[in-house]
């Protein structure tokens, strides 16, 4: 059984795996994928709809992290490395399935939530749920703004949509997200009283 | 401007996915070390080369269409406007490709026949003459033809082919009414040389038109070959008359 490279101890360091993975060995790479899979693939359901297009995600972007592990510098953090590849190929799987043409733009303001809206009590595989049943652009924008950290300028040029259709999929995104959250926290409540 | 809500909101989604994970299936690395196999690139490989067939299939149709185009003036400009060709025809049709100073003297064109007709009467009359009549064997066959040619004139081989081929009447008279066309068409005279240069008129006017049907027919076919990412092959003409091969998306 291969355990983490990133926990202290572990008798195969990541130079080690990264020497491996450059030469092609097939335990190295195992060693690499094991220690991040997991991780991956919470990253990958976020941008699928369903776990299904989520491991095919998984495998594609893990196959490009094996074919371009020369590009990678061991200065910077390897799960971030593989984590923006993850994230590009979550990206580029995601827009293939979205029709950006049909997007109609808002006025961000006019969807601006007016009350705090806290999310405490929520479990996170209820709000990975609610994600993956967001609509696909929806989906798409909200996790690039919100969790990846892109701008809208960002999203704009990697979807080859306006900004303000950006902005405009994102304030809905959110408004979905916030209505189910007040939807199941009703419900919770009514089981409760 | 983002307000603060949504900020708060956006922090508290990317908060609760921190650190989250979710267990990959196993089978999900048998399928990576699979498309990491050093025979996989081999098989992207043959995969591009399985683009070749498309290819030659498309450089074959092209050898075919040019083999038709070559062929289709001496047809077309023998059998302009006249009544259909049959074997007696198709065997003549050589001689009305000779130039124009053999056309006008037709001892010349009598002399050049007696050769054509022995080349390709030959395998002809032996395959026919089998079938008819067992008695008569290839050299034999084209012996007798070869014999009776020589005292006849320009039209006379076609009759004696036919009669050699086959005894039926009706068979007869089709080959004396192509014999009769190819003597009208190869008559001495001005007739002739107007004939001639009108024949080599259609020869020069035709190319483009004949490459077009040629560039149709293998675009028709083309268009059920689809090389892979969209990409079909296209033919084209240009001016000059040649085809041209290419990819479109």
């Amino acid at each position: 059984m291969y355990s983490d490279i990133n926990r202290p101890g572990n008798k195969m360091s990541i130079e080690s795996v990264l020497e491996g993975c450059r030469s092609n060995d097939r335990k190295a790479q195992e060693m690499l994928y094991r220690s991040f899979s997991s991780k991956m693939m919470a990253v990958c359901l976020r941008y699928a709809n369903s776990r299904f297009e989520a491991e095919d995600m998984l495998q594609q972007g893990f196959i490009k992290v094996f074919r371009n592990i020369e590009q990678f510098a061991a200065k910077g953090s390897l799960e971030g490395w593989v984590r923006r590849i993850m994230v590009n190929t979550a990206i580029e799987l995601s827009r293939k399935n979205i029709n950006f043409q049909d997007i109609d733009e808002v006025k961000e303001s006019s969807l601006s939530v007016s009350q705090l809206f806290e999310i405490d009590g929520l479990e996170v595989k209820d709000l990975l749920k609610m994600i993956q049943e967001l609509a696909p652009g929806y989906r798409l924008v909200f996790n690039m703004y919100a969790i990846e950290g892109f701008s809208h300028k960002e999203i704009a040029r990697a979807l080859n949509i306006s900004e303000n259709a950006s902005k405009s999929q994102l304030s809905r995104a959110r408004m979905r997200l916030q209505e189910r959250i007040k939807l199941m926290e009703g419900e919770v409540n009514g089981i409760r009283s | 401007m983002e307000s603060d809500h949504n900020k708060k909101f956006d922090q508290q989604v990317r908060k609760k996915f921190e650190g989250f994970s979710v267990e990959a299936p196993s089978s999900l690395w048998a399928g990576i070390e699979k498309e990491l196999e050093p025979g996989k690139a081999n098989v992207r490989k043959i995969s591009v080369l399985k683009r070749y067939p498309y290819i030659s299939v498309a450089a074959a149709l092209l050898i075919i269409g040019f083999v038709i185009w070559k062929a289709m003036p001496e047809e077309k400009v023998f059998l302009q406007g006249q009544k259909p060709a049959d074997e007696s025809a198709f065997i003549q049709a050589p001689e009305v490709k000779q130039p124009i100073d053999d056309a006008i003297n037709p001892m010349r064109i009598e002399s050049k026949n007696k050769v054509v007709a022995e080349a390709s009467l030959k395998p002809a009359s032996a395959a026919l003459v089998k079938s008819d009549d067992e008695e008569h064997s290839l050299a034999s066959s084209g012996r007798v033809t070869e014999q009776n040619t020589e005292g006849l004139s320009l039209s006379e081989p076609h009759l004696l082919v036919s009669a050699s081929i086959d005894n039926d009447e009706a068979l007869l008279s089709k080959d004396a009414d192509a014999a009769s066309f190819l003597v009208t068409t190869t008559d001495t005279g001005n007739d002739l040389t107007d004939s001639i240069d009108h024949k080599q008129d259609l020869v020069e006017a035709e190319p483009e038109a004949r490459q077009k049907i040629v560039s149709g027919i293998l675009n028709f076919v083309a268009a059920n070959i689809q090389i892979g990412d969209d990409r079909r092959v296209q033919f084209s003409e240009n001016e000059h008359g040649i085809i041209k091969i290419g990819l479109k998306r």
